[in-house]
C-alpha cells in the first residue's frame, strides 16, 4: 500500500495512494462541502461543490473523484471557490421550489445546511419556477419534484445498494426529472421494494416518509454506509 | 432520400465476445442482470441476494400484468407471446424488432439500435412497447424511459401524416429559418414540436443537418430542400393541410 | 488479398474509365436539389447521342461549392456545370461533341474557392464514387493500411504519427499521436477504436461530406489506428441526422469485409479488425467523448469526470481511442507520404491543413480545405467571395463552443492558438459569416437556448447556469434588463465555464463572453433603448 504526501489548505497530510481527496481531506477534519457525493456509492462529480484548487492545474478538480497525488498543494477554501460555491447553491435554489419554511425536512436538509455554510441568504438568480409534482402514490413515501436537486442519489442506492433500478432520470437538461420505473406513479412502480433506502439518501425535503413530522424526519445516512460496508466485509456472517 | 430507413438494418451482429466476455460488473452493473446469459439474469454476484430475487420476482409479476413477451423466461424464443393489448397477434413488427434484438443477443448495451428499430416499425415508442423492450433485454423500466426520452430522435407521441423537419443551424439560423417557423407555426396553429390536432402535418425543429450549404434548409417529409422561404414553405405545408392525400 | 491484388484492382478500374467522364455531385446537398435527376438525365442524354462508348456517367461525393450545387464536372477538359437543370443536360452532352455551347452555366476550378485549397482529406472527394471500393482502390486506397501491417511495426506508426504533428480534429487539437502513444501502451485484454461521426455543431458539415464522399479513407484510418494501438474493434458513432451518410458507411464496410479488408487476417497477416455502426439519436453532448462512450453503450449520454481518460478506460473499462473522421482521414496520406511532407503543411504548431465548412451571409458557401495558419480573410473574402451585398461583420468559429470573431480581426492565422487567444476555438470547423443586419446579443441568445436545450442535466452549472444565462440574455433582448445583469451576466459565464463538468458546460458561455468582449455597445444598446430589432431567437 503506497503512501502519498500532500498539503490540504497549507496542513501536511498522508493519504493511501487510493484515496480521493475528499476522503484525505475529511480524516484530517478538512471539510469541502459536497452534496451528490453519498458514502456507499460511486461518485459522480455532478454537483460541482467539492471543486478544489491544485497548484499547477489551471482547471478546478473535483475532489470526490480526484485521486491524491505525492506533493499535491490542495486548497479548498479560496476566494475563487467560495464564490463559486455560494453561485451554484444560488442556483440550486432558484432551479426548483425550495421553500424552506414549508418544508419537511426543515432543519437538517443538506441543501438548506450548504447555503448557510456559503453565507447564502437569498438567491441573486431569477426563480425559474417549474411545474412540479408531488407523488404522494406510494403507501409509506413520497417524492415532491419541487425540492429535488438532481444530486443522483436515489437512482445509485436504489441501483448500487438494494439492486432495484426503480429511479432513473427521464429527459435532459433543466427538463430532467427523477422517475419510477415506465414513468408511472411511486404507488404503482413494480419493481420498487419499498426499503426506503431512498428516503434516506436523499438529501433534500424530495424523498421523505409520509406522516412524519419535521422533527421526525431527520435522515439517517450511516444506515446505507453500513448496510454497504458489512456486506463488503461480510459481517453477517458469523 | 429516405428519413431513416436505413436505421433499421444496422448490422452490429458481429460485435459478439465482447459483449460476453466483459466482466459482468463492470459492464451490466446498472441493470444487476447479464444480458449473455439469461439463466443468471437476476443475480448479480456482488449484490444482496435479496434485492436481487425481489427485483426478478417483480419484473416477473410485471411481465405476468403486461403479458407483453415471454423472453424473460425463455429469452431464446424469438416471437412474443402475444395475445396482448396492442399486440395483434401475428403482428410482424413485433417479429421485426423480435429479430433485432436477437441480432443483438438480447444485449443491455443494444438498447439505442432496439430503440431505433422499434422506432422505425412503429413510429413512435409507446410505452406498452418500452415495457417489452424492456424486458426483452432484461433492462430496468426506468433505464429504457430514461434514454428514450433522453434523445431526441425518439418520440413516445404518435407524429403527424406527413412533416417539416426546419433545421435551426447557425448557418439557417442567420439566414432566416426562425421566420419560416413563425410561418409555419402560424398556419397550423401549432408550436415547434407539435402536431396539427387533425393528425395531418408534424412541425419539427432540428439542431442543424448539415446542409448548411444551401441554407436555409427544410426537410419536408424526408426530402430535404434548400435556399427556401416562409413563403414557398407555406405553400407546401397548405398543399398537405388542405387535401387528404 | 495483397498488394498485387489491390494494384490489380486499381489497374482494371483506371482501365475500365472511358476517355470522357462526367461527375455528378450526390452529396446531401446537391441531392436535395436534384442532384440524382440530374445523373439520370445525363445518363439519358449520354445514351441518346449514342456516345456511350466513350462518355461515362459516374455519381460522386461532395466537390464543395454547395452554394452552386448541382455541379457537374468533365474530365478531361475541366469544365465546371453549376447549377445544372435535368433540361439542359441534353445539351451539356451536345457541347462535349462540338455541338455548341452548353446551355448550363460553366464555372470555372480557377477561382479562388478552389484554387487556394490545398486538399489531403477531401483529395478524392468529388473525384471518386463513394459507392464503389474499387473507386478508392483506384486512387491508392488501402495501400497504406497494406504498409503499416506488412512492413512497418505497430510502434512505428505510432511514431510516424507523432512526428508528423497532427493535432485532433474534434475541436480541442490534442495531439493525435500522444494519444495513440497512451492507448498503446495500455495492457488491456481487448482494446476499442472509435470514430467520433456525432458532428453536432450547427454550421458544421465536414464529417457528413467526407463520409458520404470517401467513406474507405475513414475505415482505412481506423483501421491503420487499430493496428497501431492494438485495437481489434471499432464503432463509428454516427449522428443520425445523417441518413445518407450512414447508409455509404454501411455500404463501404461491407465491400471492405466482402474485399477482406476488414475482418479477420486482414492482408494474410494476424491482424483482425471489424468496424461497427452505431447510430446517434439526437444529442448533441455525445459529440463529448465520455457521453459518446454511454451511448454506445446504451445509456443515457451523460459524460462523467476524466481522468480516468478514454485512453485509459473508455467503452466497457477497456482502453478506447477516439478521434475524430477529419483525424482518421488525414492517417492514410500521413502513411504514404510521410510524416515529413505532412508536417511541411501548416504553421510551426498546428500542421496540415483543415476542412472547414463555410457557410452563413457569404457568397460561396460549401467545404474548403486550407492549410493552418492561412489567415480568415483570404478564406471568407477571396475563397467565400465576400458578403453578396454588404460587408463582413463578424465570423463565428467552433459552433455553440466556439465565438464570434469580429471582422477587425480578419487578418488572423487560422490555428488553434490564434482562435483561442481572440476567445473561439477552432472547433470541428464551422464558420459562419455574418453581415451588419445581425444582431449579437440575438447570435449569443440562440447559441446559448442551443446549449441550455442540449445540457444533459447531470451537473449543476451547465443545468442550472446556462437556463439562468438564457433568461438573462432575453430580460436584455426584451428591453428588461439593467446594467447589473450585465454584471450578474459576466459572473455566471466566468462560473459555469470554470466549473462544468464537460467540455459543453465548460464552452457554453464562449459565444456570450465573446460578443460581450467585442460587441458591448450592442448588450449596452439594449438595456438603453429598450427592445432590439431581434427578438426572434
Amino acid at each position: 500500500m503506497a503512501v502519498k504526501t500532500l498539503t490540504i489548505d497549507g496542513k501536511a497530510i498522508s493519504a493511501r495512494e487510493e484515496q480521493t481527496i475528499l476522503q484525505a481531506a475529511r480524516e484530517n477534519g478538512i471539510t469541502i462541502p459536497t452534496l451528490c457525493q453519498l458514502n456507499g456509492t460511486s461518485d459522480i462529480g455532478a454537483c460541482r461543490l467539492c471543486l478544489v484548487e491544485v497548484a499547477g492545474i489551471p482547471k478546478l478538480l473535483p475532489a470526490c473523484v480526484t485521486r491524491v497525488g505525492e506533493g499535491m498543494e490542495v486548497s479548498t477554501d479560496s476566494e475563487r471557490i467560495r464564490e463559486y460555491r455560494k453561485m451554484i447553491v444560488e442556483l440550486l435554489f432558484a432551479e426548483r421550489n425550495h421553500v424552506c419554511a414549508a418544508c419537511v425536512e426543515n432543519g437538517h436538509c443538506e441543501l438548506q445546511d450548504l447555503a448557510i455554510s456559503v453565507g447564502m441568504d437569498h438567491s441573486r438568480y431569477d426563480y425559474m419556477n417549474p411545474k412540479c409534482a408531488v407523488d404522494i402514490t406510494h403507501p409509506r413515501y413520497g417524492i415532491d419534484h419541487n425540492r429535488c436537486v438532481l444530486c443522483g442519489r436515489c437512482v445509485r442506492v436504489c441501483d448500487e445498494i438494494e439492486g432495484a433500478h426503480t429511479w432513473d432520470f427521464q429527459g435532459r437538461g433543466a427538463n430532467t426529472r427523477t422517475i419510477s420505473d415506465m414513468f408511472v406513479p411511486w404507488g404503482q412502480a413494480a419493481s420498487c421494494t419499498s426499503c426506503g433506502k431512498c428516503v434516506q439518501a436523499c438529501p433534500t425535503g424530495a424523498i421523505f416518509r409520509r406522516g412524519s413530522t419535521v422533527a421526525e424526519m431527520k435522515k439517517d445516512r450511516t444506515r446505507l454506509d453500513f448496510i454497504v460496508t458489512a456486506r463488503e466485509k461480510k459481517q453477517w456472517i458469523a | 432520400m429516405p428519413g431513416g430507413g436505413i436505421l433499421v438494418t444496422t448490422r452490429t451482429a458481429t460485435v459478439r465476445e465482447p459483449r460476453n466476455r466483459a466482466p459482468a460488473a463492470l459492464t451490466y452493473k446498472a441493470g444487476g442482470v447479464h444480458p449473455g446469459r439469461p439463466s443468471q439474469a437476476f443475480v448479480r454476484p456482488d449484490n444482496e441476494t435479496r434485492a436481487g430475487l425481489v427485483y426478478a420476482s417483480t419484473l416477473c409479476r410485471m411481465q405476468k400484468e403486461t403479458c407483453m413477451s415471454s423472453t424473460v423466461a425463455a429469452p431464446s424464443k424469438t416471437a412474443p407471446a402475444g395475445g396482448a393489448k396492442g399486440q395483434p397477434s401475428g403482428d410482424n413488427r413485433y417479429k421485426m424488432l423480435e429479430a433485432t434484438m436477437k441480432r443483438h443477443q438480447y444485449a443491455a448495451d443494444s438498447l439505442i439500435e432496439v430503440l431505433h428499430t422499434a422506432q422505425e416499425l412503429f413510429g413512435f415508442l409507446e410505452v406498452d412497447l418500452l415495457l417489452h423492450i424492456a424486458h426483452s433485454l432484461r433492462v430496468p423500466p426506468s433505464r429504457v424511459y430514461g434514454v428514450a426520452t433522453f434523445y431526441h430522435f425518439f418520440s413516445l407521441k404518435p407524429k403527424g401524416d406527413h412533416t417539416v423537419v426546419i433545421c435551426m443551424g447557425t448557418a439557417c439560423y442567420v439566414k432566416g429559418a426562425a421566420q419560416v417557423v413563425s410561418a409555419i407555426e402560424a398556419l397550423g396553429g401549432i408550436k415547434a414540436g407539435e402536431t396539427t390536432p387533425d393528425g395531418r402535418v408534424s412541425l419539427m425543429t432540428a439542431r442543424c443537418i448539415g446542409a448548411c450549404g444551401i441554407a436555409p434548409a427544410v426537410v419536408l417529409d424526408g426530402n430535404i430542400t434548400g435556399k427556401q422561404t416562409p413563403a414557398a414553405v407555406v405553400d407546401h405545408v397548405k398543399g398537405w393541410l388542405g387535401n387528404g392525400s | 488479398m495483397d498488394l498485387n491484388d489491390l494494384i490489380e484492382i486499381a489497374e482494371k478500374e483506371n482501365a475500365g474509365a472511358k476517355p470522357i467522364r462526367l461527375r455528378c455531385c450526390t452529396a446531401a446537398g446537391c441531392l436535395s436539389q436534384q442532384g440524382d435527376a440530374v445523373k439520370n438525365a445525363l445518363q439519358q442524354a449520354v445514351a441518346d447521342a449514342g456516345m456511350s462508348d466513350r462518355v461515362e456517367v459516374i455519381g460522386v461525393g461532395c466537390m464543395g461549392l454547395c452554394s452552386a450545387g448541382p455541379l457537374v464536372k468533365v474530365d478531361p477538359d475541366g469544365a465546371l456545370f453549376e447549377q445544372v437543370q435535368p433540361e439542359q443536360c441534353a445539351s451539356i452532352i451536345a457541347s462535349l461533341n462540338g455541338g455548341g455551347p452548353a446551355s448550363a452555366s460553366v464555372g470555372s476550378d480557377d477561382i479562388p474557392f478552389f484554387s487556394k485549397q490545398h486538399p489531403i482529406v477531401l483529395e478524392n472527394s468529388g473525384r471518386i464514387n463513394p459507392e464503389r471500393i474499387e473507386s478508392y482502390i483506384a486512387t491508392g486506397g488501402y495501400q497504406a493500411l497494406y504498409h503499416s501491417l506488412r512492413d512497418m511495426a505497430p510502434a512505428d506508426v505510432v511514431e510516424e504519427i507523432s512526428k508528423s504533428g497532427l493535432r485532433g480534429r474534434g475541436g480541442a487539437g490534442f495531439p493525435t499521436g500522444l494519444k495513440w502513444a497512451t492507448v498503446a501502451k495500455m495492457t488491456a485484454e481487448r482494446k476499442y477504436i472509435v470514430c467520433n461521426a456525432d458532428e453536432g455543431d450547427p454550421g458544421a458539415f465536414m464529417d457528413r461530406s467526407v463520409l458520404e464522399s470517401d467513406p474507405h479513407r475513414v475505415l482505412e484510418g481506423m483501421a491503420i489506428a487499430a493496428y497501431a494501438v492494438g485495437a481489434t474493434q471499432g464503432f463509428v458513432y454516427v449522428r443520425g441526422e445523417y441518413p445518407l451518410a450512414i447508409a455509404r458507411l454501411k455500404t463501404a464496410i461491407q465491400q471492405a469485409r466482402r474485399m477482406g479488408l476488414l475482418g479477420t487476417q486482414i492482408f494474410e497477416s494476424p491482424f483482425d479488425f471489424r468496424v461497427d455502426l452505431r447510430i446517434g439519436a439526437g444529442a448533441f453532448v455525445c459529440g463529448e467523448e465520455t457521453a459518446l462512450l454511454r451511448s454506445i453503450e446504451g445509456q443515457r449520454g451523460t459524460p462523467r469526470p476524466r481522468p480516468p481518460f478514454p485512453a485509459q478506460s473508455g467503452l466497457w473499462g477497456y482502453p478506447t481511442l477516439i478521434n475524430n473522421v477529419e483525424t482518421f482521414a488525414n492517417i492514410a496520406p500521413i502513411v504514404t507520404r510521410g510524416s515529413e511532407w505532412f508536417s511541411g503543411i501548416g504553421t510551426e504548431k498546428s500542421k496540415g491543413t483543415k476542412v472547414f465548412a463555410l457557410a452563413g451571409k457569404v457568397t460561396n458557401t460549401g467545404l474548403i480545405e486550407v492549410p493552418m495558419g492561412t489567415p480568415l480573410r483570404t478564406i471568407v473574402e477571396e475563397m467565400g467571395g465576400g458578403v453578396p451585398d454588404g460587408k463582413v461583420k463578424a465570423v463565428q468559429t467552433g459552433g455553440p463552443s466556439g465565438g464570434c470573431i469580429p471582422a477587425a480581426h480578419l487578418d488572423t492565422p487560422v490555428d488553434y492558438e490564434s482562435l483561442a487567444k481572440l476567445g473561439s476555438i477552432m472547433g470541428s470547423g464551422g464558420m459562419i459569416v455574418m453581415d451588419q443586419s445581425d444582431n449579437m446579443v440575438g447570435v449569443a441568445k440562440f447559441f446559448m437556448e442551443f446549449c441550455m436545450d442540449e445540457s444533459c442535466g447531470k451537473c449543476v452549472p451547465c443545468r442550472a447556469g446556462t437556463a439562468q444565462i438564457h433568461k438573462i440574455l432575453s430580460k436584455i433582448t426584451d428591453g428588461l434588463a439593467t446594467s447589473a445583469d450585465l454584471d450578474t451576466l459576466r459572473s455566471l459565464c466566468e462560473m459555469v465555464k470554470s466549473t462544468s463538468l464537460c467540455g459543453l458546460g465548460q464552452s457554453a458561455p464562449n459565444p456570450v463572453l465573446s460578443t460581450l468582449r467585442y460587441y458591448p455597445d450592442e448588450y449596452q444598446a439594449c438595456i438603453d433603448g429598450g427592445a432590439t430589432a431581434e427578438a426572434s431567437a
